[in-house]
């Protein structure tokens, strides 16, 4: 089963692509494991998670085909 | 009365709008912050629409490198104040409407002082001082927040704080830290597409027309992204986040002893 991860501003130029699919690494946690070890330039980045469309605040399970959006905070204006 | 029907006859016509929404625009009174990328669309269409009364806060001055998205302006007003100058340009647009100018930066008196006086803020800001400042003034005298911010080919959009929609989410909820120097580009280093701000600019005077007459769902505690070199937009929705308790300022003693320059530089 595979998880598609969208990637928005600059964590696109980061991982040079604005998706990846990948194996469903089973939680959230586990795909931002995945993130900075595949793309290093992520770990010092601010982002925030959503599964499905919904915000993650504290770490959720992947149980089904789904889509990861990770976004950082915009400033301009 | 002849004027104000031929004005505004297209959207009066609309279903669901008609004299009452076109009245409750006249009552309204809505805060722009920035008259720059973003403020310039959302000041000509809030005014254009008919919204009675609007306060303009900038205290920069126009420069050439503006001129590529903030339409207000041209060439002649280099070098003049942004808000006195789109006061005067939003005049001869619609006369019916007042429109005041703050030539002043948003500092927390300001916000504290002058937030009251509106039923909504808008915040077309460009830095995260002025944001989360904005953010947790609108938190503290539980005011609507309309929120934008746009990157290189990309925008967000965001309503936040919307009193009697429960749960009263705010950008805090979302990022409750705002990043440091590094962790974020800004435009002026990223660079933006002109029309990147006018597309979420226009987003938001959407938003602020549907607050304040009723129609439609509005954006409440939903973040909405464009991306302009995908046309893809993508909504998600936002959650009370526990760590946004801990970073906001609680009471307006905490929030005049925050240094909003020194924690978002």
């Amino acid at each position: 089963m595979d998880i598609e991860i969208l990637f928005f501003g600059q964590l696109t130029d980061i991982s040079g692509c604005p998706s990846v699919k990948i194996e469903n690494p089973g939680s959230t946690e586990a795909v931002k494991e995945w993130l900075c070890k595949q793309y290093p330039g992520l770990v010092g980045a601010k982002f925030v998670m959503a599964l499905n469309n919904q915000l993650i605040v504290v770490p959720q399970k992947i149980t089904e085909p789904s889509i990861i959006a990770c976004m950082p905070p915009f400033s301009g204006g | 009365m002849k004027e104000f029907f031929l004005r505004y006859q297209r959207q009066i016509i609309l279903d669901n709008f008609g004299i009452t929404a076109q009245d409750k625009l006249s009552k309204a009174k809505v805060l722009v912050i920035g008259a720059g990328g973003l403020g310039c669309p959302i000041l000509q269409y809030l005014v254009a629409a008919g919204v009675g009364n609007i306060g303009i806060v900038d205290h920069d001055t126009v420069s050439l490198n503006n001129l590529q998205r903030q339409i207000l302006f041209g060439q002649q007003d280099i070098g003049k104040n942004k808000s006195i100058t789109a006061v005067e340009k939003l005049k001869q647009l619609n006369d019916l409407v007042s429109a005041t100018a703050f030539p002043e930066y948003c500092n927390q008196a300001f916000a504290l002082e002058q937030f009251i006086n509106y039923d909504i803020i808008v915040d077309a800001t460009d830095n995260f001082a002025s944001r989360y400042l904005i953010n947790d003034a609108c938190v503290l005298l539980q005011k609507s927040l309309v929120f934008g911010a746009v990157s290189k080919y990309e925008g967000q959009v965001a309503v936040f704080n919307v009193p009697g929609m429960e749960p009263m989410l705010s950008y805090r909820d979302l990022f409750p830290e705002p990043p440091s120097g590094d962790e974020v580009i800004s435009c002026a280093d990223a660079g933006v597409l002109g029309v990147i701000p006018g597309i979420i600019g226009t987003i938001q005077a959407t938003e602020v027309i549907k607050l304040i007459t009723g129609i439609g769902d509005v954006l409440v505690n939903q973040l909405l992204t464009y991306h302009a070199l995908y046309q893809r937009f993508y909504t998600v929705t936002l959650t009370a986040n526990p760590k946004a308790l801990h970073s906001a300022p609680s009471n307006v003693e905490e929030f005049m002893a925050l240094n909003y320059e020194v924690v978002c530089s």
